[in-house]
């Protein structure tokens, strides 16, 4: 009789353990997916406020062959600000190194929010007469692109 | 007995984390359609404004040691004068603008069927292209005259 009882003691005890586990697993697994949808629909919520457009004239780009630099305008059209720093330029679909990136706001803007437009001075550009393009890359993985000649 | 009160157990558990576990998830997606929700909003506020920006170039005069634009909201949106950009053959002149006006009045709000002069010190001679572009990227050409 002793030897029935600690038996249906230990087959409850291990019994408990299994639920607990199976339920932590269960709980673990639910939240990291309900933060994942969150941080996803943020993502997704925060790619849809973020627009930009290059508003340079494609016929008269201000590019200087001496200095090999070419100058960008682009406004933010989208309805969150943006950090000038972590944009990012492709000309002609080659990448344009950071540190040959100088970012100015125009009109005494203190942050790029929507209207402003950031001048972007791209050094070290060797362009040839023709065709060209331009793709700016802002935050949240949004972009602009520009087909001009020079 | 004892097997009987395990399971009962072991099912309530199981059920609170299901309840906790399904609750949290629906919190998450309801979140998650908000955020959506709101983001295609704006969008969609944002494309129909587009849609309705219409704006004229009425001249681009050469003034002393600049320009003068008059431009006149042609649309159904009611533009901001501090989102207008002004490009002179490829530069833009934000930074040269010494005077705005909405129908000779200082003011950030252009509406529809009002007239906006900008006046720029920039060098400028007949024949330049001038590019007028406003706060939501809506674009129109000119050339100095």
């Amino acid at each position: 009789m002793p030897g029935t009882s600690a038996s249906h003691a230990i087959f409850f005890i291990a019994s408990l353990i299994v639920a607990t586990a199976v339920a932590g697993v269960f709980m673990g697994t639910t939240m990291r997916f309900s933060n994942d949808l969150k941080t996803k629909g943020n993502a997704y919520s925060n790619q849809m406020n973020t627009e930009v457009t290059i508003i340079n004239d494609p016929s008269a780009m201000p590019y200087n062959s001496t200095n090999q630099t070419l100058i960008l305008y682009v406004k933010n059209i989208g309805s969150t600000s943006l950090y000038p720093n972590v944009t990012r330029v492709l000309i002609d679909g080659n990448y344009s190194m950071s540190n040959n990136l100088t970012f100015k706001l125009l009109d005494g803007a203190s942050a790029w929010s929507n209207e402003v437009t950031l001048e972007i001075t791209v050094g070290n550009c060797t362009l040839t007469s023709g065709d060209h393009k331009a793709k700016v890359i802002v935050e949240h993985g949004r972009y602009a692109t520009l087909a001009f000649k020079i | 007995m004892a097997v009987g009160l395990s399971v009962s157990v072991s099912f309530a558990i199981i059920s609170v984390a299901l309840f906790m576990g399904v609750a949290s998830f629906i919190e998450a997606a309801e979140s998650t359609l908000e955020s959506l929700e709101k983001g295609v909003e704006k969008k969609v506020d944002r494309v129909v404004e587009r849609a309705r920006t219409k704006f004229q170039i009425l001249n681009a005069n050469i003034n002393g040691t600049g320009i003068s634009l008059n431009l006149t909201n042609t649309g159904s949106t009611t533009l901001t004068v501090s989102g207008v950009s002004i490009m002179l053959n490829g530069t833009c002149a934000d930074d040269n603008v010494t005077n705005a006006t909405v129908d000779g009045k200082v003011s950030n709000i252009w509406a529809p069927g009002e007239k906006l002069t900008v006046e720029i010190s920039i060098n400028a001679t007949t024949g330049d292209r001038v590019k007028a572009i406003t706060g939501n990227a809506v674009v129109q050409f000119g050339v100095v005259s």
